[in-house]
């Protein structure tokens, strides 16, 4: 199955952890994972203090995406995670992965 | 044609989340897809006409935009006659929406069970906010 997350809370919230949480689980489970960060997401990007959860997605073979627009709005552009993917058109990848390719998409 | 369903819980400049649904419904409206927007508990707010921004993208402009592509926008009654944007106390037979003067065209008030149908007949639903 190929799960998709949709994060908009900053890295400090518990709806955050959750959602890494799950998103780890199922890649552990053998599922394909893409987590998109949006807004305050895109928090969770950056290499100061980064969830272990997130940290094991990426070399476990998760896709991280991050919104470049938002990366840019907080000055976090140049402090992203090596291996997280910032894609040209954010919205498009997001839209074409969740209606083609998603077997579940969630939110948080 | 597949259909996305966006279920939105915030309302317009309190968070990202209004921004998120209106990227995310344009985008799908551009490739194609059929798209609806169901507005619940503070989410009520954002169809709601006259709205004047200095800084911030107007919502209402990019909402009425995004009617004009495809877009179809309920709002739960419940949370909107709580709001005050409900203007009577029955449904309108044949539309089977609650009166309002309050919101853009292509936007109206429901019944919550307007949203499970919706559910139903989606490919894929998305929850923003809340």
């Amino acid at each position: 199955m190929r799960f998709i997350f949709i994060l908009t809370e900053s890295s400090k919230s518990a709806r955050s952890e959750l959602c890494l949480k799950y998103a780890f689980s199922a890649r552990i489970g053998g599922h394909q994972v893409a987590v998109y960060l949006i807004g305050d997401g895109v928090f969770c990007a950056i290499g100061k203090y980064p969830s272990p959860k997130l940290i094991g997605l990426l070399s476990d073979g998760g896709e991280i995406y991050a919104r470049k627009e938002d990366l840019e709005a907080r000055g976090l552009l140049s402090r992203v995670l090596t291996g997280v993917e910032i894609p040209f058109d954010f919205y498009d990848k997001l839209i074409e992965d969740v209606m083609e390719r998603a077997d579940r998409v969630m939110s948080f | 044609m597949k259909t996305l369903t966006l279920y939105l819980l915030s309302g317009p400049y309190t968070s990202q989340c209004t921004d998120v649904a209106c990227e995310l419904a344009q985008k799908a409206l551009e490739k194609g897809y059929r798209v609806n927007l169901f507005l619940y508990i503070d989410g009520v707010h954002v169809p709601k006409k006259g709205q004047r921004t200095l800084k911030f993208p107007n919502v209402e402009e990019r909402l009425e935009k995004l009617v004009q592509k495809g877009l179809s926008i309920k709002a739960c009654v419940r949370c909107a006659s709580a709001r005050g944007y409900v203007e009577g106390e029955a449904p309108e037979t044949e539309t089977d929406t609650f009166p309002t003067t309050q919101y853009i065209e292509g936007a109206s008030i429901t019944e919550i069970y307007a949203f499970p149908s919706w559910i139903k007949e989606s490919d894929k639903v998305i929850s923003l906010g809340g």
